[in-house]
């Protein structure tokens, strides 16, 4: 038998492990290698690999002992010879690296402190100097000041024959005289820039509102907050999330929107410039710019901000009411975690409790005293500089789609219901199933533009819901690749690169697309829907189509009522979205669909864009 | 270098709420952390994450008698905003929702369960110091905005008006970019139904006026090295190079016309009255079209790059259309187009274009003869159209992303670079990996082979170990792989903006300019303390490098996401670069010496949680190591405790900054410490990628695989060791794979080496 021997295959394993190196490093520091450094961390972890390798021989040994290896001993004092070359190389390399080695380019260290009196006028000055000597020196068109050059304009470059093609090696080698250059800049930029953080984030004492916690909502709050600005965000709802947070899958990429909001949260928890009020709206706006009041209403959780969600309170009670999360289609104890991945991690009662017997039996259960059932809604005012709308959207009522019969069948159901059928936390446990019986659909059809696109419903185009249906297709055949599903359809309108993710699904044979606005749905027989319609391509066949569950792609209403009352309203279109408006007046801005039909991804963007414009309107710009 | 050894400070907090008392015996919790853990100071409270007991811990903290508080009880998911309060380093050991919502009450399983999750705590503090800023010096808050068209203008200003300095680099003389030269804009602004003025001389005036704006024009960017504070970057033009110091970059470069070999067919720049839509641009501002009264708009949709900007070719032909028939209302306008993609609130301008006698014809155009004859597959009719005495007939052209500068070369060192690592075509697979369509797999091997390699050289030539480019995904699109974070490219510091980014509408682009500047300031103000971006956003450790045991190996310098780390020219040793890391620790577990490390996070710490965890492990129990992606998995694991699901108890769970972070040393120790099974759970890895440090998940796949070999030659199976996706709404899932795991392992048998 060709057993390799212990110190192949040691050697070997070392290989495999990529431990090679370090086990002779490791035998080097075993041999009274000396480390020249004095980094406590080295030594920890040198002493804790000698302590490895010394584990990591023993095992070896009592392995090729238990497989009866006669030629240890002999391999052994091979291997301690070989360790000991091995441990001389290695010293004298370290020995070499030691003096090599040199801590990682150190940032440019502060310079002579500057004078305390007008530093901020000084920084701004010697930047627009700096700036307009850089572009002088570049023969560049310099707006603005054209104040004397200072010292901070580098040497121009001579043009001469080091102006060398990149190499190509992993980091451009610079010849010293660029590096000179280079060093001269960064020497003469130190005395911009150190100062700067006075005038880029300076101080404010306005706040502000972003208004609606859903995922543009959070975007916006925590990417100003993390800007260096105080924000508060209003939520609505008991958790944060919004319509979001409901949804299974994103498209195109089909991944969760709780990773996101994961990261956001994480990031919400660390920060502490941003303040989150849950289940709280705004009642009433006045003022303007840099100085709005805001009267707020907070509606009563009845457990209080204590609550470390141990659930107790919900254990003790067995009487439920509509699971709002899941759009009614199932039901959840009156008191509450809304949903698993909820936040903030805190329970919430129904106001329908307060004064039964439940209502007592769950302030028994708190045994750390946090249902207070005597909670009444609040009223508060905020003093913020800018606000921004991020109310997000309603589906349109599917009851309004009276040709559609919504209401005359359990299995014509609406897009962001067909979300929480597919969702692992949804009233399925994410198995899309017919609401009627439970059982498994074969065919399913989507019908497009259901409210959206017309002028007796939504005239715009509620853009979401094309990509939303194909994801619904993917849903379906991801679960049953038997199914079949029809995407009835005016034009399929995949945006820019979510194309690609339409050519995927087109791709699989069983999703058909039908141009045709279905003319009306009825009942059959077996009480399966009927779609009626006209196939507007080709002969033209009118269709009367049997299926097992109808999907209405239903369109995005914005939240905020059209009409409110408040003294000063954001402005809006007509159709209630919030438009930003050019108006240097304005500290109200839009973020999400608030502001228009958007995904998730320009909701995030315009998210982005009005931290931008809120952090403008509080710096007073 | 001054560098204060840190004593540690440690005391056991037992919170023994939510019921954790009534299922663990919390004294005999209390006497083995005194006993074999050796932390003398344990207090126990009903509740350390408010009032008294929160007190309690802060005034421990005060007195200097405590400086890390290992806190039993729930899990570090929450309470986070309370614990960040009490003024030192928190440990949390999670034994609420992966403990006693799991297990059973009372139990020697759960017992020990606990025990253990508490020793690894307690480890973890012990090899754990609180991170210190990496530097408290200058930093740069200028902003270096690379393009002067309406995205780099508007980024300008508005960077401008936030309080920073801005440098713009225009690579032509002048400003503007196309939009400048649009007649009229498609309305992005209430009602949306006609077109409006160009607002670009406008900003141009804005942005010439502004002291705070610098504009540099035939100038392009050299060189760029260094990172978010502090790139170096040499711009050079025909008078010379100069270096100057940013704090962070905008790329709004643009974009450039696109037409294809099927578009040529129509006849552009042959057939006479033929002309793309960017040509007709120039008609209508020069009024040139006068004796034109039937026109004809051509929306083609032939490959991907004119697919992906059909969003804005519609809606450029509607504006046109528009424009004639307001010019003169006898002029009859058709556009012919295949799915009509006016999304949005364009609806509004496409159903004013149609109110206005705007003929919308979709089909697919066959012919177009010398004479402008055109002939439409009319798809709604199922006939083919001749329609003739046509004037003049316009071809939309598509956008390619200018995520390369194409004046340049193209380097050999950034050809692989260029090359998308996602597939827009890859077949849809669900979370649990199931193909959808085998076929499907064919179609898109096709689709691969056809991706568009951007042409051209690099735009800010990045000095970075990782090549010369802002990495880009399929048809050169220099865009984020994140619905929810727009703006994350994979270079720390450089937000890209406009149509680099995707096609969008210059009125779009205004929009997205905004966004861009908010991240590049947040950028430039986290690099100014020191902390990190996204997603890490405020952390302030970042990775030390042993260099005195470093083997050169580059595994680092290869396999960070972000390029952070670059090998020095000379000695070849891996330089980080601080603000550039995103802190994911993918070095750290590339390192085969484990010499890279941070403060809080770091290869003996870890390993030493995974010898805590099976420590007092009788010979006859398993153990299971799961090694957790702290984003995803290991909140899917703390919900399925929300969801009181029952668990294995022998799962000893360690969270991860990102499985790329892990390394195989703790494969090893844990092999050698008599663990069972080692379960790795990441992120989904491949085309759509969820992990939110881009490769992480991947390159564990990857590591682990190698972990084969080594398990048969110690006599062991390869089934120990697996890895596993999980999607953050797996908590049931997640629980099924690891009690199958742990059958699985159950059959197997126990680890040889237990009990060493």
């Amino acid at each position: 038998m060709q057993t390799p021997g212990f110190l192949g295959t040691f050697i070997k394993k070392s290989e495999d492990l990529n431990i090679r190196k370090f086990t002779d490093m490791k035998i080097c520091a075993m041999s009274g290698g000396k480390n020249t450094k004095t980094d406590p961390l080295y030594n920890q972890s040198a002493r804790y690999w000698v302590w490895q390798f010394e584990v990591w021989i023993t095992m070896r040994m009592e392995a090729f002992c238990m497989a009866g290896d006669d030629d240890l001993e002999d391999e052994f004092a091979a291997f301690e010879r070989e360790a000991k070359e091995a441990a001389a190389k290695a010293q004298e390399e370290m020995a070499k690296n030691a003096k090599k080695a040199e801590p990682a380019a150190e940032p440019v260290a502060a310079s002579d402190e500057p004078e305390e009196e007008d530093e901020f006028a000084a920084f701004e000055r010697e930047a627009r100097e700096a700036a307009a000597a850089a572009a002088s020196s570049m023969g560049g068109g310099a707006s603005g000041g054209t104040s004397s050059a200072t010292a901070s304009s580098a040497p121009k470059a001579d043009d001469k024959a080091d102006e060398e093609e990149e190499d190509d090696t992993p980091v451009g080698v610079l010849s010293d005289a660029e590096k000179a250059e280079r060093d001269a800049a960064q020497a003469a930029a130190v005395k911009t820039i150190n100062k700067a953080s006075k005038a880029l984030f300076g101080a404010t004492s306005q706040t502000i509102l972003v208004v609606g916690g859903g995922i543009a909502g959070v975007t916006a709050a925590i990417e100003a907050a993390e800007t260096g600005y105080d924000v508060i965000l209003l939520e609505k709802n008991s958790y944060l999330g919004g319509r979001v947070t409901r949804l299974n899958r994103y498209f195109p990429k089909l991944c969760h929107p709780s990773c996101g909001l994961e990261i956001n949260y994480q990031r919400i928890k660390n920060n502490r410039n941003l303040k989150v009020m849950t289940m709280t709206e705004v009642v009433g706006v006045s003022g303007a710019k840099g100085d709005y009041k805001v009267k707020i209403k907070t509606a009563p959780r009845f457990i209080d901000e204590g609550c470390n969600g141990c659930g107790s309170c919900s254990n003790a009670v067995e009487t439920t009411v509509d699971n709002e999360y899941n759009y009614g289609m199932d039901q959840i104890k009156a008191v509450n975690l809304p949903h698993e991945h909820a936040f903030p991690m805190k329970y919430v009662m129904s106001p329908d409790v307060i004064g039964t017997d439940d209502a007592d039996k769950i302030k028994e259960a708190c045994t750390s005293g946090h249902v207070d059932l005597e909670a009444t809604a609040t009223d508060g005012d905020l003093s913020v500089g800018a606000i921004i709308w991020a109310t997000g959207w309603t589906p349109y009522d599917s009851n309004k789609l009276e040709h559609y019969s919504y209401s005359h069948s359990a299995d014509i159901i609406n897009n962001v219901e067909m979300e929480r059928l597919a969702s692992p936390d949804g009233p399925t446990n994410g198995k899309i199933l017919k609401p009627s019986d439970g059982k498994e659909p074969k065919r399913i059809a989507m019908i497009q533009c259901a409210g959206s696109r017309d002028i007796n419903h939504l005239p715009y185009c509620s853009m979401i819901c094309c990509l939303a249906s194909l994801k619904h297709a993917a849903y379906v055949r991801e679960q049953y690749p038997d199914a079949e599903v029809d995407i009835y359809y005016i034009d399929i309108r995949a945006h820019d690169k979510m194309s690609s993710f339409y050519e995927r699904v087109k791709r699989d044979a069983k999703v058909n697309f039908i141009k045709s606005k279905p003319g009306h749905i009825t009942i059959g027989a077996d009480g399966r829907p009927l779609i009626h319609g006209e196939n507007t391509i080709g002969d033209r066949e009118i269709y009367d189509e049997a299926y097992d569950l109808v999907v209405l792609a239903t369109g995005m209403e914005p939240s905020l009522p059209l009409e409110t009352d408040f003294e000063a309203a954001p402005e809006r279109d007509e159709y209630g979205f919030v438009i930003n408006g050019s108006d240097s007046d304005n500290g109200q801005f839009a973020a999400g669909v608030a502001g228009g039909p958007f995904d998730v991804a320009l909701s995030t963007q315009t998210a982005t864009a009005s931290a931008l414009k809120a952090i403008q309107a509080v710096r007073g710009n | 270098m001054s560098e204060e050894v840190f004593e540690h400070k440690p005391a056991a907090y037992l919170c023994g709420g939510c019921g954790i008392k009534d299922a663990l015996d919390m004294d005999a919790l209390e006497t083995a952390i005194t006993g074999g853990m050796m932390v003398s100071n344990v207090k126990q409270s009903d509740a350390f994450c408010s009032g008294k007991g929160l007190e309690t811990i802060k005034s421990d903290m005060k007195s200097g008698d405590v400086n890390q508080a290992i806190v039993a009880g729930c899990s570090p998911r929450v309470m986070v905003q309370e614990f960040n309060e009490v003024g030192g380093q928190v440990f949390r050991a999670n034994m609420r929702e992966q403990v006693i919502w799991q297990q059973p009450a009372n139990n020697e399983d759960t017992q020990a369960l606990a025990t253990d999750n508490m020793r690894m705590a307690i480890t973890q503090a012990r090899k754990s110091e609180p991170p210190q800023a990496h530097w408290d010096g200058a930093t740069s808050l200028k902003l270096l905005v690379v393009g002067g068209g309406i995205t780099g203008l508007t980024a300008a200003r508005e960077a401008s008006k936030t309080g920073a300095q801005v440098v713009i680099v225009e690579k032509t003389d002048k400003l503007g970019g196309w939009a400048g030269k649009w007649s009229k804009f498609i309305p992005e602004n209430a009602p949306y139904r006609e077109p409006e003025d160009n607002p670009v001389p406008a900003l141009i005036a804005e942005v010439e006026n502004d002291d705070n704006i610098t504009v540099l024009f035939d100038t392009i960017v050299d060189r760029t090295e260094g990172g978010p504070g502090e790139f170096s970057c040499r711009l050079k033009n025909g008078s010379g190079t100069n270096w100057d110091i940013y704090g962070a970059v905008v790329l709004a470069t643009g974009w450039r016309p696109y037409t294809s070999e099927d578009q040529k067919k129509f006849g552009i720049g042959e057939t006479d009255g033929v002309v793309t839509d960017i040509e007709m641009e120039e008609k209508l501002s020069s009024g040139d079209l006068k004796d034109v009264k039937n026109i004809i708009f051509i929306i083609p949709g032939d490959s991907d790059r004119m697919v992906y900007s059909s969003g804005v070719s519609d809606k450029v032909a509607i504006k046109q259309a528009l424009q004639m028939t307001q010019a003169d209302p006898d002029v009859m306008a058709y556009i012919i187009h295949e799915d009509f993609r006016s999304h949005g609130l364009a609806e509004e301008f496409y159903r004013h274009a149609q109110e206005k006698g705007v003929i919308f014809q979709r089909g697919e155009v066959k012919s177009i003869s010398s004479d402008r004859t055109v002939t439409v597959d009319d798809e709604l009719l199922g006939l083919e159209i001749p329609m003739s005495g046509i004037d003049l007939v316009v071809v939309s052209t598509g956008m390619v992303p200018n995520s390369t500068n194409i004046d340049l070369e193209a380097t050999e060192r950034g050809a692989d670079q260029l090359k998308s690592d996602i597939n827009p075509v890859a077949p849809i697979f669900t979370v649990n990996g199931t193909q959808v369509d085998e076929d499907l797999a064919e179609t898109a091997a096709d689709a691969e082979a056809e991706e568009t390699i951007p042409e051209g050289g690099p735009l800010l030539n990045l000095q970075y170990r990782q090549g010369p480019h802002v990495p880009v995904l399929a048809n050169g699109f220099a865009d984020s792989h994140y619905i929810c974070f727009p703006y994350e490219t994979r270079r720390s510091g450089i937000y890209t903006a406009g149509p680099v980014r995707r096609a969008m509408t210059a009125s779009e682009a205004i929009n997205d300019a905004q966004g861009a500047v908010l991240k590049a300031i947040q950028a430039m103000r986290q690099a100014n303390e020191a902390k990190a971006v996204h997603p890490r956003a405020g952390d302030l450790s970042f990775p030390e490098f042993g260099l005195d045991i470093c083997t050169k190996c580059r595994r680092c310098t290869v396999e960070c996401p972000f390029g952070a780390i670059d090998e020095d020219p000379e000695t070849d040793y891996p330089v980080v670069n601080p603000t550039r890391c995103r802190r994911c620790g993918t070095c750290m577990g590339a390192c085969p010496v484990s010499t890279i490390s941070f403060k809080n996070y770091n290869p003996a710490q870890v390993s030493d949680m995974v010898a805590a965890g099976t420590e007092e492990c009788p010979p006859d129990k398993p153990r299971i190591l799961v090694l957790a992606c702290e984003n995803d998995a290991y909140p899917a694991m703390d919900m399925a405790g929300i969801n009181r699901l029952e668990a294995s108890p022998y799962m000893r769970v360690i969270p991860v900054r990102c499985l790329g972070s892990v390394t195989l040393l703790w494969v090893k120790t844990a092999l050698e410490k008599g663990y069972d099974g080692i379960m790795l759970l990441g992120c989904k890895s491949g085309d759509d990628y969820q992990c939110h440090f881009v490769k992480g998940s991947g390159i564990a796949q990857e590591r682990m695989s190698k972990v084969g070999d080594t398990l048969r030659s110690m006599m062991m199976e390869e089934e120990r060791v697996q890895v596993n996706e999980i999607a953050i709404a797996d908590s049931e899932r997640v629980t099924q794979i690891l009690n199958n795991f742990g059958k699985q392992i159950e059959d197997i048998g126990l680890n040889p080496f237990k009990g060493f």
